[in-house]
């Protein structure tokens, strides 16, 4: 048990007396050592405190500013403080989170602050500490939560991204810009006949096919709409390297939430699978999908487990066959590896043709001792960018601490 | 417990300081309190037999201006104006007028009487001869005084500490030192009322030693609570 610094004072006092007394055969010491004990019966006074109401304003992405508003009454007798917890992630810019009164019969307290959250995530901002002790600042320390109803949902501001990095062509394109879809709502050109399943609409029964086969048969149109993409976040435990607020991670999720942003826009499928957490998202289109991603983005965590990229391909291999998207790998590559995974994601597509894959490499450009650990990992990034690249796959390389537009408008610059 | 965490510029920095400049005033309060102390305790030294045996070899109120500086130069060392070290020097300047009522110092004494009888029956006599000098007035103000410096000390502390969490004390400060000089007060007043009571209590030894042992125990309990 922790001992209260006046609680601590108020006995060595007491016990130097007694003692002083004691040796010196002296009742006037002994007597005088009770003096400092009779505050330390002094209990601590029950306080009762209730919200009366709660107020947020503002707030909801990165590095925006949000106002809360607490009032609060207190009856009883006694040093109250109050304090609005805030998550770990929350810098205060104005006022402050604690309040303290000293409370004699009823008093109202009011808590009034501005603060500035620096990672995405939902919060709850209900809890409320109350803590009451005696006005000697002695005794027991009555520590409880009272409940607000409050909650605050942070996302991170989605990057500009201008133009991503494309190649026009039929098929062969590493982008789907023109790329005609697999799957989709089916036009008027004509591409095959083939064996109705079920689902096939009745209308597109070919029924003189279906009367020379003696089976049932429909016509197979080109589907409209664009072509599909694939991001496989890579969410292991490794990524977690760097600062609380700006680590690879964090680093992970705006350049997810950028692509993301930039293909649902235009109309493409954006599907996204989070490696180390075995979780994805069917392709869709439109603002629904977006937020259907960053909702998943906002709660997203680095796993503590590790899930190699080549086991996170043969899980989404089904729905990669299915779409034939444009794939993206956003990883540390010098932990991931992922040079395995990148040619068989390359090698879906039938006929020879290879399946347009991009890697995203994170790296820093930190200023960092060069020790040999750090020259290892240098030298093996770069032997697996170069292995990367020879096998005709495009990897872009983005230092974390540079803005995420410009690496990809310098691609496309480049490009 | 975690109250609160933002980085403080210097102009927060400097705006906290101005807005804590009251607390100021607890270690003047202290300082004013150790010098009414260290006075209670050079009154208490200036009566016999103390008096009687240092006038002999040099004056008393040489010691005067040495012992009330001492708390000033405790607060330009930014200590605690009235700190422990102090209580227990003015404690031990003042426990000499006790000597002359304790068993301890006359079996001492007694003892003394073996090698130096002269020596010995001379501090008998001026010793023996105060026995009836009384200075728990005295010793009560350098106790009540003490408690209620640290008392203001322990809330100086504890506002300081949340002006830096960025929380305003003032209100809580003030009325912490209101409310410690106002209890304090009245517990010395009434405490002489108390002590001076004469109890006639006989009782066997015995039930004397339990009752002191259930004292013990309850105040263990209340202490660790």
């Amino acid at each position: 048990m922790k001992i209260r610094k006046g609680t601590y004072v108020l006995v060595k006092t007491s016990m130097f007396l007694l003692v002083l007394g004691i040796l010196l055969t002296s009742y006037e010491l002994v007597a005088l050592s009770v003096f400092p004990i009779l505050f330390l019966l002094t209990p601590t006074f029950p306080v009762r405190v209730k919200i009366l109401g709660h107020h947020l304003e503002g707030g909801g992405y990165v590095g925006e500013n949000f106002k809360v508003v607490i009032t609060m009454s207190a009856s009883g007798f006694g040093v109250l403080k109050v304090m609005h917890k805030l998550p770990e992630h929350f810098e205060l810019s104005k006022g402050s989170n604690a309040a303290a009164r000293f409370v004699v019969g009823s008093a109202g307290i009011r808590i009034d602050y501005e603060a500035i959250p620096t990672k995405r995530g939902r919060y709850s901002l209900g809890k409320v500490v109350v803590q009451v002790e005696n006005p000697f600042l002695t005794g027991k320390l009555f520590v409880r939560e009272l409940e607000v109803p409050l909650e605050i949902e942070i996302k991170q501001r989605v990057p500009k991204v201008i133009k991503i990095g494309v190649h026009r062509g039929i098929a062969r394109s590493p982008t789907p810009d023109v790329d005609i879809s697999k799957i989709g709502v089916p036009g008027t050109d004509f591409r095959e006949i083939r064996e109705y399943v079920s689902g096939d609409p009745v209308k597109f029964i070919n029924w003189k096919a279906s009367a020379r086969k003696n089976e049932v048969m429909v016509n197979q149109y080109e589907v409209e709409g664009k072509k599909s993409v694939w991001i496989f976040l890579d969410g292991n435990p490794y990524m977690r390297h760097g600062e609380l607020i700006r680590n690879y991670f964090e680093a992970a999720v705006e350049a997810t939430n950028a692509i993301s942003y930039y293909f649902t826009q235009r109309g493409y499928r954006v599907g996204l699978y989070i490696i180390g957490h075995r979780k994805y998202l069917y392709p869709d289109t439109g603002r629904r999908q977006f937020r259907r991603i960053v909702d998943e983005l906002i709660r997203v965590e680095p796993s503590e487990n590790v899930e190699s990229l080549e086991e996170a391909f043969e899980n989404s291999k089904t729905l990669l066959i299915t779409y034939k998207p444009l794939i993206y790998f956003i990883t540390r590559i010098e932990y991931s590896k992922p040079v395995r995974a990148v040619l068989k994601a390359s090698k879906i597509s039938k006929r020879g043709r290879k399946a347009p894959v991009e890697v995203i490499a994170l790296a820093s450009n930190e200023k960092t001792e060069e020790d040999l650990s750090a020259l290892a990992l240098r030298i093996l990034r770069g032997s697996l960018e170069a292995r990367i690249r020879s096998a005709g796959v495009k990897m872009t390389v983005w230092e974390i601490e540079k803005p995420l537009s410009q690496i990809l408008l310098r691609e496309v610059l480049y490009a | 417990m975690r109250w609160l965490r933002f980085k403080k510029s210097d102009s927060e920095e400097k705006r906290i300081e101005i807005r804590g400049s009251y607390l100021i005033l607890g270690p003047v309060i202290n300082l004013l309190l150790a010098e009414f102390a260290s006075y209670q305790a050079l009154l208490a030294l200036s009566q016999p037999p103390i008096l009687v045996l240092v006038s002999k070899y040099f004056a008393l109120q040489l010691l005067y201006p040495v012992i009330l500086s001492i708390p000033i130069i405790l607060l330009i060392f930014r200590k605690n104006p009235f700190s422990f070290g102090l209580f227990y020097f003015l404690l031990l300047l003042s426990a000499g007028n006790l000597l002359s009522r304790s068993e301890l110092f006359y079996a001492c004494l007694d003892g003394l009487y073996l090698k130096f009888p002269e020596f010995a029956s001379y501090l008998n006599s001026v010793f023996s001869s105060a026995k009836d000098v009384n200075i728990f007035a005295l010793l009560l103000n350098i106790v009540w005084l003490f408690v209620l410096s640290q008392l203001i000390w322990i809330s100086t502390e504890k506002g300081r500490e949340m002006e830096e969490r960025g929380m305003s004390s003032k209100n809580l400060v003030a009325f912490q030192w209101g409310f410690a000089f106002i209890s304090t007060y009245l517990i010395f007043l009434l405490y002489p009322a108390v002590f001076t009571l004469n109890f006639v209590f006989e009782a066997p030894l015995v039930i004397v030693g339990i009752i002191g042992v259930g004292v013990f125990i309850a105040a263990t309990f209340l202490l660790s609570r």
